[in-house]
């Protein structure tokens, strides 16, 4: 599988206030033609800032280091047309489609858009491209749907209209942002399987955004483990569970409630999850962490292969194939 | 099984010609845990809104606490009991706290107002409650801006149990939070339970957290019940379609999501 996209060392500093704060400090990911890969942590992690840097929409005043290629393109030097041609083949959705539709402006008018204006295809064409594609995602009577408002629509409707207007370009990757967390449970599998079949009918590959394991393991080949602005844990989705690399991966797992079973306590993880900010000098995840030892708090560990995977932990190999077994009971 | 502290009978609301809760009727068992399981659309926010006097029902009847409050309360001492009985804890702490008050003032004006007391009473009871939900000084005295998602929400229900309410309703009380927060204030909801033997009511469309903190459920769809029972029982063993449909897209080890017709 040769590389679409290949962040390396990626870091970046936002503009808070006066000074600069970092939200990514050494972001190493691949993600494949045609290959998902899930990206979930907690808020503050970094997920969405990685999904933002890629798609160089991170606010204004940022700095980035570091290497974002993409086809073999450096990306973080872009400007003006070679951008907006980068731009026309990658495609974002986002969490709440409600925020990123413009409400005044009728469906038809946010589909065929861009089409029309860049493009310079015809209305009646546009539309008819427009009809086609929200066929495809689910969409029965597109004719009727292109005169109606986004305020008519409910959430599952408007997101698979942001799927829709995310594939009118025909983009090699999708960056999925939480695209179904604001979804009742039983339209976000809906949604989901929608995404995942015009995925793999396009050979499009994707970067899905989520808190949720569970669902990354459905849909991705690959995951990687968020914390604090890095990539702790990196392997194939569904071994997240059952061979845990990394303990904040495992804790992560066994806090979760299970739909299952009553437990008489949740083994919560004590206190909270950091931002890249606000990260101490060794392992950022050392203080929560029921393995850790004197080294964890000093020596900051680097993101090293092991097993099918890789994992950003002093101790990997020697917790190997223990972690989820021991972490509710320590 | 002791006498309901709640019970709601025939419970329906109509708003203009849309039947938001359609004849809902539960029972809460004092000490117990109910859950009020539905997406979006359900009327499960609804009846929490007509529990807590924020909406007048159209039809049925709420008994709480041994009392009637299905009409509004006819004076401010009436209204004031109702709401030492039952209280809430709403989704988002970031915008159910007055970003101008601190914690500690916040959870002081409700204990004033439902249970008075001298100043120093007060404050000792104000550093009881921080203890329960596990807050230190500093987080107590700080500014809702200066907490994180998971410190507000502690702050909003030590917040709710300043009034020593007999029912707390926790409306998506914990869909907000991250995982590893959201165990640690499951885990506290359980022994705030035990330890003062507060009855819940949880609106949840999250059937794992419904698992982990409720006895019993209702399952609500389109205003309706559809399915009632222990919780486990509905979990394990649904017997209505519209169960079986929820909890099938549940994500899980193995899980694949399927694809429905639009309506």
């Amino acid at each position: 599988m040769s590389g679409l996209v290949e962040l390396d060392g990626l870091e970046v500093d936002l503009r808070v206030g006066g000074s600069m704060r970092p939200v990514l400090s050494g972001t190493t990911l691949q993600i494949g033609r045609g290959e998902a890969v899930g990206l979930v942590g907690e808020s503050g992690s970094g997920k969405s800032m990685t999904a933002r840097s890629i798609a160089r929409l991170l606010p204004e005043g940022a700095e980035v280091r570091g290497s974002i290629r993409f086809d073999g393109t450096e990306v973080t030097s872009l400007r003006g047309a070679d951008l907006r041609a980068y731009r026309r083949r990658i495609a974002m959705v986002f969490q709440d489609p409600r925020a990123h539709v413009n409400p005044v402006r009728s469906i038809g008018d946010f589909l065929t858009e861009e089409l029309r204006t860049n493009e310079g295809v015809p209305r009646a064409e546009a539309e008819r491209r427009a009809i086609e594609l929200l066929d495809v995602v689910g969409i029965p009577d597109g004719a009727r749907r292109l005169r109606q408002y986004p305020h008519e629509l409910s959430g599952g409707l408007l997101q698979r209209v942001m799927i829709a207007s995310a594939l009118l370009s025909e983009p090699e990757l999708l960056l999925a942002d939480e695209p179904t967390t604001a979804l009742d449970v039983t339209t976000q599998s809906d949604v989901m399987a929608l995404l995942d079949e015009l995925r793999r009918e396009r050979g499009l590959a994707m970067l899905f955004i989520t808190h949720d394991l569970e669902l990354a393991g459905a849909v991705c080949d690959r995951t990687a483990v968020m914390y604090a602005g890095q990539i702790v844990e990196e392997q194939a989705a569904d071994a997240l569970y059952t061979d845990p690399l990394h303990p904040y991966t495992a804790a992560l797992v066994a806090a979760r409630p299970d739909i299952d079973a009553t437990a008489a306590r949740l083994a919560a993880i004590p206190g909270r999850p950091l931002s890249a900010f606000e990260a101490p000098p060794g392992c950022a995840f050392a203080d929560r962490c029921p393995f850790s030892e004197d080294r964890c708090e000093s020596e900051r560990p680097a993101l090293m292969p092991i097993a099918a995977g890789s994992s950003r932990c002093l101790r990997a190999e020697e917790l190997r194939g223990r972690l989820h077994l021991t972490v509710s009971d320590v | 099984m002791s006498e309901p502290i709640l019970t709601a009978s025939g419970l329906t609301k109509v708003f203009g010609d849309h039947t938001a809760v359609d004849d809902v009727s539960f029972a809460l068992p004092e000490g117990g845990s109910l859950a009020i399981v539905g997406e979006s659309g359900s009327g499960k926010t609804t009846v929490a809104k007509l529990l807590t006097g924020l909406e007048r029902a159209t039809a049925g009847s709420i008994m709480a606490c041994g009392r009637d409050r299905s009409l509004p309360a006819r004076s401010a001492a009436e209204r004031r009991r109702r709401g030492a009985e039952v209280q809430i804890v709403f989704q988002d702490p970031y915008s159910s706290l007055d970003p101008r008050q601190s914690g500690a003032d916040s959870i002081d004006e409700v204990r004033r107002l439902h249970r008075g007391g001298s100043r120093a009473e007060r404050a000792a009871r104000v550093t009881e409650l921080a203890d329960l939900v596990g807050l230190d000084n500093r987080q107590l005295h700080a500014l809702p801006r200066d907490l994180s998602g998971g410190q507000r929400q502690r702050i909003a229900i030590a917040r709710a149990l300043a009034a020593e309410p007999r029912i707390l309703v926790l409306d998506e009380s914990v869909a907000a939070l991250d995982v590893s927060i959201q165990a640690q204030i499951l885990n506290m909801l359980g022994d705030i339970r035990d330890a003062t033997g507060v009855s819940y009511i949880l609106i949840s469309h999250d059937l794992a957290v419904v698992r982990q903190l409720t006895d019993d459920a209702i399952v609500m769809h389109r205003g309706r019940v559809v399915e009632a029972g222990p919780t486990a029982r509905i979990l394990d063993d649904p017997q209505e379609d519209y169960t079986r449909l929820l909890r099938d897209s549940v994500p899980r080890p193995g899980w694949k999501p399927q694809r429905r017709q639009v309506a």
